[in-house]
């Protein structure tokens, strides 16, 4: 009786800690920073800098969707808005809608909450072009004022100006009236104003800041270079991360 | 229960033709294209900005919003690229009327880690989470050695904790392209103009061993433009200012006058 007893113990015993193994992995594995969908915290790319510190909690939420109802059905699916809506019972549903709608239109009845929107796919990720960098004259360099005055005008021409300016004023000066800083301040630039007729018919001053020496574009612009936008202060600069 | 599939449906019909008809979806970039030829920057496989957003657009539909990105193409780029060919690749702010969020988008397809994924290629951040109006953050993508198999997009909050958003299932050890911009887009014609409202600080790259270093300046083989495009943006509806005292700090949006040039 004794060994049948300590027998079952034994099992009983083997059996616990195969369970306790069990739920220690799956805690593990639940909670390594390798589980799937949650953040990694990798390490910091250089010494000195501050460690990620990241939440390991798992953040990616996606909500069983138990149905999907297509309120824009003569775009492809990539034209569409998504919005995912709670339903008061729990469900959660997804409605592909125009781009052209806003939250306002949504129906939602009492007790619907919109959990997260998604825009339409097509839009996501347009390639910006490829830079074009600004023609340099092609004439003798340094450059010279007539043709300082006839390159503004004409990249000037992209921009909107029509016709035939009204007023070309081009003075030899150096950047550093513009930028404040030490190495671009003696480099010297045609500073080339062109007053006209802009598109959509507005009488506007334009200025374009040539390098003398290169005939690079420093700067193209209107009013006052360095004049800040209307309504707009400069945030002080943030926090560096070191 | 019925009630609401009818409504969906009575919807559904008076849309019905207004969705039929013919829209133009746009996109207007307030661009900083930063200058990748020295190989330390194209192969420093580490790459950060800080980016603020000021301000929502007031009212926005579901096919209208704006951003600001740190950008890439992690291959080579043709004139004629199959699709997806370029590997771009984008993190930054992502802003509607509703508020602002954090997004991923890369063309070798993404594993999000937070926010959600509504799609093989894009991750989005909960409104509010990590990102916010009127605050910095550093946005960051990097390429570990011992990960060969995907980049990490990284944010950081207002304390500089990084959180790693999302994976980049890409190998690739060099980058083709590389911007810092502002972008409007929209789904349907006429230009709404939304308003743009991002300020850039210090677009950087890492070399290993040393730390994060401030981006090149330019010179004649390399050059870090401003461009809008298209060109007619600006001024009237955006340009960029470039901070007198330090040309690697810059505004890219509504009321902006700067149009063209080098950057810094």
């Amino acid at each position: 009786m004794g060994s049948i007893y300590s027998r079952k113990l034994l099992i009983g015993a083997v059996l616990l800690a195969v369970a306790g193994i069990i739920l220690f992995t799956s805690f593990l594995g639940a909670n390594s920073l390798l589980a799937i969908g949650e953040p990694t915290r990798t390490p910091t790319p250089c010494f000195g800098c501050i460690s990620p510190k990241g939440s390991p909690a798992p953040t990616l939420s996606s909500p069983p969707i138990s149905q999907v109802v297509d309120l824009a059905p003569n775009l492809a699916l990539s034209e569409k808005a998504r919005v995912i809506v709670r339903r008061k019972n729990g469900t959660y549903v997804e409605l592909h809608v125009s781009p052209q709608w806003s939250r306002s239109q949504i129906p939602l009845e009492q007790g619907d909450t919109i959990v997260t929107e998604y825009p339409p796919a097509s839009l996501m990720g347009r390639h910006p072009p490829q830079p074009t960098l600004q023609p340099l004259r092609q004439s003798t360099l340094p450059m010279q004022e007539n043709e300082a005055i006839e390159f503004a005008s004409q990249v000037l021409r992209s921009y909107g100006l029509a016709g035939t300016p009204d007023s070309v004023v081009a003075t030899q000066t150096t950047l550093g009236k513009f930028v404040q800083v030490g190495d671009l301040s003696n480099e010297p630039v045609w500073f080339v104003t062109v007053t006209g007729t802009f598109n959509p018919g507005q009488k506007s001053q334009m200025y374009v800041i040539f390098n003398v020496t290169t005939g690079a574009i420093r700067r193209l612009g209107e009013g006052t270079p360095g004049e800040l936008p209307r309504g707009s202060v400069i945030p002080p600069t943030p926090t560096i991360v070191r | 229960m019925i009630r609401f599939h009818l409504r969906l449906l009575a919807l559904s019909l008076i849309f019905g033709a207004m969705l039929a008809s013919d829209a133009f979806a746009g996109n207007d970039f307030m661009q900083a294209s930063l200058r990748y030829d020295l190989q330390a920057v194209q192969t420093s496989n580490d790459y950060k900005v800080s980016l603020y957003n000021v301000s929502i657009p007031p009212s926005t539909t579901y096919g209208q919003y704006t951003t600001a990105w740190l950008g890439f193409f992690f291959a080579s780029c043709p004139p004629d690229p199959a699709p997806y060919q370029c590997q771009f690749s984008q993190i930054g702010f992502w802003s509607n009327a509703q508020g602002t969020r954090w997004f991923v988008y890369a063309e070798p397809g993404v594993t999000c880690l937070r926010g959600t994924q509504p799609d093989s290629r894009s991750c989005l951040g909960n409104f509010g989470d990590i990102v916010s109006v009127g605050g910095w953050r550093i946005f960051e993508m990097v390429h570990y050695y011992w990960q060969d198999n995907f980049w990490i997009a990284r944010v950081y909050d207002q304390n500089t904790v990084a959180y790693d958003v999302a994976r980049i299932n890409s190998n690739s050890t060099a980058i083709y392209q590389a911007w810092s911009n502002s972008e409007e887009v929209y789904s349907n014609d006429p230009d709404p103009y939304l308003t743009v409202q991002y300020w850039h600080y210090h677009p950087e790259y890492i070399v290993w061993g040393t730390g994060f270093q401030s981006w090149p300046a330019s010179d004649s083989q390399g050059q870090n433009t401003i461009q809008m495009i298209p060109a007619a943006i600006c001024p009237n509806h955006y340009g960029d200012y470039i901070v007198p005292w330090d040309p690697r700090y810059w505004y890219a949006g509504t009321g902006g006058t700067t149009c063209s040039g080098i950057l810094f």
